[in-house]
């Protein structure tokens, strides 16, 4: 414990420092002032277990962002060319509150259920075994391999390929664009050229997706999107910018997400004792190993509200339209919440962490996430034996964004050879 | 099901308040103002086929029949 309340509050969430490792701060924040003004940031840090589940069913902490950003930050000129931008963030499940986001959610689900997630696990686990046994042989032959572009960055898109009904060209495409897109949802760093590459992105998501929608009403196939298009609620059905709203909140959250729960878990996996072996021989650990690995190392680190109204909360005074950042990263490590929190226990059972938030918003794609991480991830460690990091932990690139957290690379070797 | 009545209950230690088993079955189930969480009403107006949906698509699985295992 060594930081003053002004020093924490004039932290860099986004450093490189605090991008590879938060936790120290996230203990300082949790002890000294748990609701705290950040003036780097310009918004409230929430980091308590029981303030951020408070939070998250606290119904003037709004989760549109949308508007408030579009009403400050952009000038005429900026809304005349994002406009459409927006207007499609606008309809995203994530940025909208009640009664909007009910409507919206209700129809969304009718597509969306466990029995179309569950028709996808034969799929995930032969790409998730094609993959993994790539990765065996080359590691075998004394190649260093990256398992983020090698393993976890595979999987989803094979996965809502079959949702979507797209093709692997096109799941290329739409891999990119939805990369370009979220350095602009993600809250990363403003780089040169990023505006005109995220206005790209979503005029090619929103022409592609709408020529799936045309499609799939002209002619219903049995897959999530077509789904979509055909849901349909006493006569209530999901207007054509919803539906490619859709589209794209699905992709958006179902590709970056899992990808950096993947290589979270696996990262977390080769840096425990005998984790990777342990899931190898005692299949029956897989779920609580899941739960635990989303907990140490979820990939979303800070969910972001909007106060609607001036707020009293926890004896903090939030006015109207402030940014309040609810870091489940920290949540998830509160001492409060959870015994021995830093340490990674594969058997872990009272572990309600809040990976997936909580309240209306508790991530619909949760049991899909969830499928894919126990099925690809039993697929991995029973092909390939524990290979170790190719460089030093301390090197490797985690994403300086604000919202996820996820590795850029995690090149791996066989273990015991020097190079 | 062998004819006597089963009741639907919520482990409210479980729910995470996802309104789910609101938006599928509705008439059997509200969300508690005080918590956040959810509530089984009784009598319920949903038909058998939703309390399935709504035991089936909970994101949780914190709702079940009563003396069933999860």
């Amino acid at each position: 414990m060594t930081q003053s309340i002004d020093e924490l509050s004039r932290t860099n969430l986004i450093s490189p420092e605090m991008a590879a490792s938060p936790f120290g701060f996230y203990a300082e924040l949790l002890e000294k002032s748990p609701v705290l003004w950040s003036e780097r940031h310009r918004a409230w840090l929430v980091g308590r277990y029981d303030d951020v589940s408070a939070a998250f069913r606290h119904e003037q902490m709004g989760a549109d962002r949308i508007a408030p950003y579009l009403r400050e930050q952009l000038d005429e000129a900026g809304r005349a060319r994002f406009g459409r931008m927006f207007e499609i963030l606008s309809k995203w499940l994530v940025f909208l509150d009640p009664p909007d986001h009910s409507r919206l959610r209700k129809l969304v689900h009718k597509a969306f259920t466990p029995r179309a997630v569950k028709a996808l696990q034969g799929r995930i686990e032969e790409t998730a075994a094609r993959e993994a046994e790539a990765i065996r042989a080359r590691l075998e032959a004394g190649d260093v391999v990256d398992l983020v572009a090698d393993f976890c960055e595979i999987i989803p898109p094979a996965i809502f390929s079959e949702m979507f009904g797209f093709s692997p060209e096109d799941g290329d495409r739409l891999k990119t664009w939805t990369e370009d897109l979220g350095m602009f949802i993600n809250g990363a760093p403003a780089e040169p050229g990023r505006d005109e590459r995220v206005q790209a992105a979503v005029e090619g998501l929103e022409k592609y997706f709408r020529a799936s929608v045309e499609k799939y009403r002209a002619h219903p196939v049995d897959n999530i999107l077509s789904a979509l298009v055909q849901a349909n609620e006493d006569g209530d059905v999901l207007s054509d910018i919803e539906l490619i709203a859709t589209c794209i909140t699905l992709i958006d959250a179902g590709y970056k997400t899992v990808q950096n729960a993947m290589c979270n878990a696996i990262y977390l996996l080769l840096e425990s004792e005998d984790g990777w072996e342990r899931l190898a021989s005692e299949p029956q650990l897989m779920t609580s190993a899941v739960e635990e690995c989303l907990r140490m190392l979820g990939p979303a680190k800070t969910t972001v509200r909007r106060a609607k109204g001036d707020i009293e909360f926890r004896g903090a005074n939030i006015k109207d339209g402030s940014r309040v950042y609810l870091i489940l990263a920290a949540a998830n490590r509160d001492p409060r919440q959870f015994e021995r929190p830093n340490e990674f226990v594969i058997d872990r059972t009272d572990n309600q962490h809040l990976a997936f938030a909580q309240g209306i918003h508790f991530c619909l794609g949760s049991a899909l996430a969830r499928l894919e991480l126990t099925s690809s991830l039993a697929e991995l460690v029973n092909r390939v034996p524990r290979p170790e990091l190719a460089i030093p932990a301390e090197g490797l690139p985690w994403h300086r964004v604000l919202l996820l957290s996820g590795l850029q690379e995690l090149p791996v070797r066989r273990a015991g050879v020097r190079t | 099901m062998s004819g006597s009545e089963r009741r639907v209950v919520v482990d409210r230690a479980v729910c995470v308040g996802s309104t789910t088993c609101v938006n599928v079955a509705g008439g059997s189930f509200e969300i508690d103002e005080t918590d956040g969480k959810a509530r089984v009403l009784t009598p319920g107006a949903a038909t058998m086929d939703e309390v399935l949906d709504a035991v089936d698509s909970c994101p949780v699985a914190a709702i079940s029949f009563e003396g069933e295992d999860k």
